[in-house]
């Protein structure tokens, strides 16, 4: 196992001829010139992209800060922490702990996770992986963005009006008698599922028509697969949630009727409508996660990519199972046992497809000349903390075992191993991978690698006691709980500790490379797709002319210079081919 | 307003970046290789997006679904409120308008400006027809009391006291004025060599109008079919009992005097709060009281939600009839500044789809809320 500077064969060992090396010219780059306008009204998709990065990392840093107040909160029986910080009594403090997690939940899921990968990092790099200027709207782009700014306003007022108690899920009839600014989060949720739709739709039409020539849907880097399986997703499900939440608003303001049991109105059709979005919805978290992973693994192991098919048909195999199963969340509601049955068989055939995957990755890597670089270390925790939140979900998609763990920390803890171990690490990976092309400059590996670590083992030691917590009964959302389930959760609080602090390295070390980062060569990792083949940072229009397409995991063009600190595309040798 | 912003991207990103780049013909983007390019992008964005608006609507149909499933008698009776002849009407308004557009866009792929000029204006009076007829149609359910979920107030032969009606008339008056008024002008515009301008204004003046022709419909075709569809509410009362020769008047007393099995155990509930015998139990227990964990209370489906379901629709539809004025005022606009040839009339096509799908909504909403048996 080597990092790059070890790399065994190099462009000067070979006695390969300059005449040979790809040149790629450097050009003005995008993220210079203009003011604050610039930005805030650029049309150029990698402004917008870097734009959302900012955004969501912040909306990440504040999501983060309610998760360790809620933790801190656990580390004992009682509730306590929250009380004397705030200076309130035990019942006005459980309302206030209420209150954490629901914001938690809420910035996570709908401000961090769900435009992470697509939106930020797929903004930048799918038009540069097609070898396009742009994206096909980019109008649409822009306002997907303006509008996200304008659903997490929402969620600010929200924020600061306090009292929104209800979870991440709005489940009526609780969400619309409770006195929180209930309304005002779910406008914003409406608001900010349609900059996703935009979102989505800009990629379909952007992927469909503006393909180059030559990259027939077989070609296309896996990346660009999951985010357009996502895209569909988004387009087909969050209408529903939209028309969902819109319903709930009217609901609350204007007393309509559809949900709320005292007016005659149906609660669990809230729970169908919600989890006909949100069953999709974790795949569109987790679907660009996988995407990326698909991109990075067979990079880092110099090695084209196992099963190339199969991972492009088991990506979009998951968008539309992934509309079938949604009543899996609802074994204990009340639906007809007839629905539970069918919707707990459905729910294990949708994971198939992601095994696929899974022994896809494993098989790249095998006999490949891995390189342990930080998006690689990323890649790996990925698939270890993946494959465990994808069994447990399992568990839970079998009927009767569910009627035991619903609403226990069993699911809080098989719903972190797939977003935050499977989606958040996925970003990460993602984020270091692309760091160099994105900002045109290096981080430091080494404390980079130490972040990786700290941020596994954190995350291992906060979310592995959940799993126990949950099978021994402790019921998720509480503040207080009974002494018996106190080792663990002490557990977990050390591990939440010990897991920010991991991710407050990794971001020490991306904003130290920002300031004083060594420059980027164009190909730092020696990938074979388009985005590559552009200087980092890219121009405004990244590529002069389209560049010419290969298969995106052919590497055997690639060949490492030491004096670049990166790789060079080799042309064939001329001279020789003519001679033949 | 997701709809209007969706609208205008495609094409405005054409007007931006167009120019300045000469190979490229006045409305092509810059990213786009070509005409076609751009053209096949903007037209699967546009069905993309229509796919989307297909699921938001999904969602109300589904709920009218389940409803109508668990309560068909609820929605029988409910429907009787409806006037059957004012929906037909709008239906064909909606189709005209429909066929108006499509005959646009072929004028447009004939490079026919005053084709696509005629057609749209024609489709925007349609449009306002529509939602004058529909505030018609509100407002003599407000003013019986037929409000939705928790406001709900009807009571078969009691006055609610409710005059909305009385805003019909100023209104008319004013649309039409002021519509008339920006006609006028636009003409004048257009005579003085200023066709964008006096084709915008006249557009909107014409949409203007029709708003105040569409109440004055509405009005006739009430006064027609039910006379206490706008008198006051205590002729209305009366007539309810007495006029044994008016159609309309003879479906609202069978619908509310004979009791399904439904009804009979469990009479119409009052959710305004009002005096009625009928209130049930979990309505006056708040939220605040001691949660004795009662056996499950019964859920009401009533004529309340009937009219949730009926307001929520239609009024999500209409908001969608208002995006589309604004998308149709402009495309004449960019008619008038002959923008569209048989080259270029993607935008056209565009608007042009977006409004067969709200005719097609409406196409399904007249049958379930109007046609119920
Ligand atoms: C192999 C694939 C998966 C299966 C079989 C599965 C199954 C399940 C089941 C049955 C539940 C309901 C548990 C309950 O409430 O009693 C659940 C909850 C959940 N899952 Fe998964 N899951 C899978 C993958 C994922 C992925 C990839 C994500 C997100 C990236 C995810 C996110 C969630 C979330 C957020 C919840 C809890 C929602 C809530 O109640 O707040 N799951 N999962
Ligand atoms: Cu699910």
């Amino acid at each position: 196992m080597v990092t790059q500077a070890k790399e065994h064969l190099d462009f000067h060992s070979l006695g390969l001829t300059e005449d040979r090396r790809v040149i790629i010219p450097e050009g003005k780059s995008y993220l210079s010139g203009g003011g604050l306008w610039s930005w805030v009204f650029t049309l150029d998709h990698k402004r917008i992209g870097v734009m959302y990065l900012a955004s969501i990392l912040t909306f990440f840093l504040v999501g983060g800060i309610f998760a360790l107040l809620v933790r801190a909160e656990l580390y004992t029986p009682d509730i306590d922490l929250i009380s004397k910080l705030f200076g309130l009594d035990a019942e006005k403090a459980k309302d206030k702990y209420n209150e954490f997690f629901t914001l938690h939940g809420a910035i996570m899921v709908f401000l961090f996770i769900i435009p992470s990968i697509p939106a930020a990092l797929g903004n930048i790099i799918l038009p540069m992986q097609l070898g396009a200027k742009d994206v096909a709207f980019p109008r649409m782009n822009l306002a997907s963005y303006h509008l996200y700014v304008w659903g997490a306003l929402f969620f600010i007022g929200a924020l600061l009006m306090t009292g929104l108690d209800t979870g991440w899920t709005f489940y009526a009839p609780y969400s619309t008698t409770t006195v929180g600014p209930v309304a005002m989060a779910t406008l914003g949720a409406f608001i900010l599922g349609f900059s996703s739709i935009f979102t989505g739709l800009n990629f379909v039409v952007t992927v469909n028509t503006m393909r180059p020539k030559g990259m027939t849907w077989f070609r296309m880097p896996l990346f660009l697969w999951g985010v357009y399986a996502t895209a569909i997703i988004q387009i087909l499900a969050t209408p529903v949630l939209a028309i969902t939440l819109l319903l709930l608003t009217f609901e609350r303001v204007f007393g309509l009727g559809i949900f709320d049991p005292k007016l005659g109105g149906d609660p669990v059709l809230y729970q169908h409508f919600f989890w006909f979005y949100s069953h999709p919805a974790v795949y569109i978290m987790i679907l660009p996660g996988m995407a990326i992973i698909s991109d990075v693994i067979p990079t880092f192991s110099r090695k084209p990519i196992f099963g190339y098919t199969f991972i492009a048909y088991s990506s979009i195999a998951i968008a539309l199972l992934g509309f079938l199963v949604w009543g899996h969340h609802m074994f204990t509601s009340g639906q007809s046992p007839l629905a539970s049955v069918v919707f707990s068989a459905i729910t294990f055939s949708v994971s198939i497809p992601s095994a696929i995957k899974v022994f896809n990755w494993t098989a790249t890597m095998y006999k490949g000349s891995i390189h342990l670089n930080t998006p690689m270390c990323y890649a790996l925790s990925f698939i270890f903390l993946f494959t465990i939140g994808g069994l447990t979900g399992l568990f839970l998609g079998a009927l009767n075992v569910d009627v035991h763990l619903h609403d226990t920390y069993f699911v809080v803890a098989h719903f972190h191993y797939v977003m935050m171990g499977g989606t958040l690490i996925a970003f990460l990976a993602g984020l270091h991978y692309w760091w160099p092309k994105i900002f045109g400059k290096m981080y430091n590996e080494t404390w980079a690698r130490v972040a990786c670590v700290i941020i596994f083992i954190g995350f291992n030691w906060t979310f592995l006691p959940q799993f126990v917590l949950g099978t021994h009964g402790m019921p998720r959302r509480y503040a207080t709980y009974e002494p018996q389930f106190q080792a663990g959760h002490r557990l977990s609080t050390q591990g939440a500790f010990f897991l920010g602090s991991g991710l407050f390295l990794a971001g020490g070390v991306l904003l130290h490379s920002l300031l004083k980062g060594k420059k980027a060569p164009p190909n730092p990792w020696g990938a074979a797709t388009l985005e590559w083949k552009c200087c980092s940072p890219p121009t405004t229009q990244n590529f002069e002319t389209t560049p010419w397409v290969g298969f995106p995991y052919d590497y055997s063009d690639f060949v490492y210079d030491p004096n670049e600190e990166g790789y060079v595309e080799v042309l064939p040798d001329l001279a020789r081919s003519a001679k033949h | 307003m997701s709809t209007a912003t969706e609208h205008s991207h495609a094409p405005h990103a054409h007007d931006e970046h167009g120019h300045g780049h000469g190979e490229h013909l006045p409305f092509q983007a810059h990213h786009f290789a070509d005409m076609q390019q751009q053209f096949e992008a903007g037209k699967l964005g546009i069905w993309l997006f229509l796919a989307q608006e297909v699921l938001f609507f999904a969602g109300l149909f589904c709920a009218y679904a389940v409803f109508r499933a668990n309560h068909p008698e609820v929605f029988h009776n409910a429907h009787y409120h409806l006037n059957t002849l004012l929906g037909a009407f709008n239906t064909i308004v909606l189709l005209a308008s429909s066929l108006a557009v499509a005959w646009g866009v072929r004028c447009a792929q004939l490079s026919n400006t005053k084709g696509i000029i005629y057609t749209h204006v024609f489709t925007l009076a349609c449009a306002s027809l529509f939602l004058g007829i529909k505030m018609v149609e509100y407002t003599h359910k407000w003013d019986e009391g037929i409000f939705w979920g928790a406001k709900y107030a009807y009571q078969a032969g009691a006055a609610p006291g409710h005059h909305f009606h009385a805003w019909l008339q100023p209104t008319m008056l004013v649309t039409l004025i002021a519509g008339g008024l920006l006609a006028v002008i636009g003409l004048a515009k257009g005579k003085a060599g200023k066709p964008v301008a006096g084709w915008t204004l006249g557009a909107i003046g014409v949409t203007v109008a029709a708003i105040g022709l569409g109440i004055i419909i509405g009005q006739g075709v009430n006064a027609a079919t039910s006379p206490a569809a706008h008198g006051a509410p205590s002729e209305h009362a009366a007539s309810e009992h007495s006029a044994s020769s008016d159609h309309a008047a003879e479906e609202h007393a069978a619908a509310d005097a004979v009791p399904t099995p439904d009804q009979a155990s469990e009479p119409m509930v009052d959710r305004s709060g009002a005096a009625t015998d009928s209130v049930p139990a979990e309505k006056t227990a708040g939220p605040d009281e001691a949660p004795a964990m009662p056996a499950t209370p019964p859920i009401n489906v009533t004529q309340a939600n009937f009219f949730s379901i009926y307001y929520f629709m239609t009024g999500i539809h209409a908001v969608h009839i208002i995006a589309g004025i604004i998308a149709l005022t402009w495309i004449v606009a960019r008619a008038a500044a002959n923008h569209f040839n048989s080259v270029y009339y993607g935008p056209v096509e565009y608007v042009g789809l977006y409004w067969h799908l709200v005719d097609l909504v409406w196409i399904y909403l007249f049958p379930l809320l109007y046609l119920i048996r």
